[in-house]
């Protein structure tokens, strides 16, 4: 099946009018005969206006070369229907390839993950690789199996990965649903460790938040332990680890709360494997885009991404208690409104939302809720580019006008 | 002028031939009006004074006591005019043969028809009548008088429309009494048959040869062409497909009339096609005349 990938180019072909225009014979031309009986000639047998041409198979040459650029421009690609195949079957992460194979009896089918690149089910699936949404996964192996074969979809009944579109697919498939879940994960690849939203309710695992604080710090942990507990009546499983700042991070802990100045390297590459870090006392001014500012419109926590993770820095120091008159409060302008955004009754769950980051998209549902339907076409095949042929094509048209163009005219 | 040397062999057979008495000087070959001492008896009559007392009869005398007066016939010449149509619409010729021209169609025949009469010792004479008057070479006989004619053929022009009565004084001064006269032309004058119907009405045997074009006969054109008339210069677009039918039937309506129109006059009209030899049309009009 041949399609146009830009059918606009077909609009050249309005350059047909050049050659016709130019082979249009002119009547004017029309010949004078004497004709002594003319007055036996009816006057109203006035001539026809017909179209007449001159040198026709040259100007069809051109028209014909004319069309071949025309349809060279709208870029044509043949779809064939392949060859037939032998049966796939692809597996969701989610489902282990021993239930696979005992619950799918194709001997002779093609195994494969449903994962990028759709490695087969004898190697191991590549972690790093799972976080691909699932629905595109499906979409694209309908694209690029071969267009006859009969495809098994192995998928675990509890299904993630999914996007707000039902998933259509235009090769003829088999929706099989078994016991299992398909992991969850971040962007970064990792586990869902994010607590306290929707999707990670479910996930009992503490959540380690680890404090480290330089001498002036120290000044700072009651209200960190302050926001601790508020976080703690909110639902959140935290474990408490505090420590100096040259205290080693924990490889598990997803939160970290800064309170020794500014940011080490070594904690931005923690950072860039997907922590969060809360930094207090931050004197850069293009620490990222403002996401809390005080009552008087200066900034009081700026938030960047750093590679995986975020960094959430705070201007000033993470404490109240400055009170009027006090020498340090009058020293930052300002001071008071900042206190005020600090002590409202609602900032730990602003600072919860902020810590938590954008919210995961619901992408989880029943398997068999989500069977895929079918797009009631046949798959379409690779495409193969013809404009090689064309090019050829416009070639050997070009010579033959030209030939024909340029012959010696026999009555010339 | 040169004959084709094809068509001057087939010209021997040919014979002028005249329903009327020819009244040449000299002998020819015509039955004549003339009577007088000669070979042939013709008839008696009765003596007149002033006869010869030696072509009295004496033995019809001896039976009868009458003085009788024995005649005989006497053969005389002929006398052909060609009437030439040379007026403008003669100038027409076929696409397929641009250079031969009606006229010059016209004048091959009339140089046959000399050819015809001096080999059988007749004597000719021609007329070219264009739009400014009359050409005339004067009928006689003789080989000489025929080169001389043929001569003078040859500088024959034609243009012009047919003239008007004025002009045609030559024409009622030379032609005599029971001469033959050939008028030749394309027949799209309409003053034409009437020439030809006073000549046959005073005692002149005339004879029509029509000359038609094939591009008339046959209307071979297709496409678009602009039609001029040679003669009043008007011109016609006209699609020649579209055209053809009507034409070819008006057309051959208005041959039919034409010779319809000579032969109530007692002129008998013949076609001669551009594309065909000259005896051709000669050797009908000369076989129908006699």
């Amino acid at each position: 099946m041949i399609s146009l990938l830009a059918p606009v180019g077909l609009a050249a072909l309005a350059a047909w009018l050049v050659p016709l225009l130019l082979h249009w014979v002119r009547r004017s031309d029309r010949q004078i005969v004497l004709f002594a009986a003319m007055r036996y000639l009816r006057e109203q047998t006035h001539p026809r206006e017909r179209l007449r041409l001159h040198e026709p198979w040259l100007l069809l040459l051109r028209l014909l070369l004319i069309a071949a650029l025309a349809l060279a421009l709208a870029v044509p690609i043949l779809r064939g229907q392949g060859a037939p195949s032998a049966p796939w079957v692809l597996v969701a992460p989610g489902v282990t390839a021993v239930a696979a194979h005992a619950a799918v009896r194709e001997p002779l089918a093609e195994w494969h993950w449903l994962a990028p690149g759709l490695p087969p089910l004898d190697a191991s699936l590549p972690r790093a690789e799972s976080s691909a949404s699932l629905s595109s996964l499906l979409r694209q192996a309908d694209l690029e199996l071969p267009p006859r074969a009969a495809v098994t979809l192995v998928v675990p009944e509890e299904l993630g990965g999914l996007d707000a579109e039902r998933v259509r697919l235009a090769h003829a498939f088999t929706w099989r649903v078994l016991p299992g879940a398909s992991p969850s994960f971040t962007v970064d690849g990792r586990a869902d460790q994010r607590v306290g939203t929707e999707s990670g309710s479910r996930t009992t695992a503490p959540l380690t938040l680890a404090v480290r604080a330089d001498a002036a710090g120290e000044a700072e942990l009651p209200l960190v332990r302050a926001l601790a507990a508020a976080w703690q009546v909110e639902g959140l499983n935290l474990q408490w680890d505090s420590s100096g700042p040259d205290a080693a991070l924990p490889a598990t802990s997803a939160w970290l709360i800064w309170l020794a100045g500014p940011l080490p390297p070594g904690i931005d590459a923690w950072v860039r494997r997907g922590g969060t870090v809360l930094a207090s006392r931050q004197t850069a001014q293009d620490a990222g885009e403002v996401v809390l500012s005080d009552a008087l419109g200066a900034p009081v926590l700026r938030e960047r991404q750093l590679g995986r993770g975020r960094v959430l820095s705070l201007a000033g120091s993470l404490r109240l208690g400055e009170r009027p008159g006090v020498t340090a409060a009058q020293s930052e302008p300002g001071s008071a409104a900042r206190n005020a955004s600090l002590s409202a009754a609602d900032f730990p769950h602003t600072l919860l939302v902020l810590m938590r980051g954008p919210p995961l998209a619901p992408d989880r549902a029943a398997a068999a809720a989500v069977a895929p339907l079918a797009t009631g076409h046949a798959p379409l095949g690779p495409a193969q580019f013809l404009l090689p042929y064309l090019a050829l094509g416009v070639a050997s048209l070009l010579l033959a006008e030209r030939l024909l163009a340029t012959r010696r005219k026999v009555g010339a | 002028m040169l004959i084709p040397s094809d068509v001057r062999a087939r010209l021997r057979g040919l014979r002028f031939a005249s329903r009327l008495f020819a009244n040449g000087l000299g002998l020819g070959q015509h039955r004549g009006r003339s009577r007088g001492a000669g070979l042939e008896f013709e008839q008696y009559r009765s003596y007149e004074i002033g006869d010869e007392p030696r072509r009295i009869d004496w033995k019809l005398y001896g039976r009868s006591d009458r003085f009788f007066v024995r005649e005989a016939a006497r053969d005389s010449p002929l006398t052909v005019w060609v009437l030439l149509d040379a007026t403008a619409s003669m100038v027409q010729a076929d696409r397929a043969r641009p250079g031969y021209t009606k006229f010059a169609a016209a004048k091959l025949l009339a140089a046959c028809l000399a050819e015809i009469a001096v080999t059988q010792g007749d004597n000719i004479g021609m007329i070219g009548i264009t739009g400014d008057g009359v050409q005339l070479v004067g009928a006689g006989g003789g080989a000489r008088h025929r080169d001389r004619l043929l001569i003078d053929l040859d500088g024959f022009v034609c243009g012009g429309r047919w003239p008007n009565e004025a002009m045609f004084a030559p024409v009622w001064e030379r032609v005599a009494i029971d001469s033959l006269v050939v008028i030749i032309s394309d027949g799209f004058d309409a003053a034409l048959p009437v020439v030809a119907q006073k000549l046959a009405a005073a005692r002149r045997q005339v004879l029509s040869l029509g000359i038609v074009a094939c591009d008339e006969r046959d209307f071979p054109f297709t496409g678009g062409f602009i039609f001029r008339d040679p003669e009043t210069g008007a011109e016609c677009r006209v699609d020649g497909a579209a055209a053809r039918t009507d034409f070819l039937a008006r057309f051959a309506a208005a041959r039919r009339d034409l010779a319809h129109g000579l032969a109530r006059h007692g002129v008998p009209h013949v076609e001669h096609y551009l594309d065909e030899p000259a005896d051709v049309v000669l050797r009908r009009i000369l076989a129908g005349a006699g």
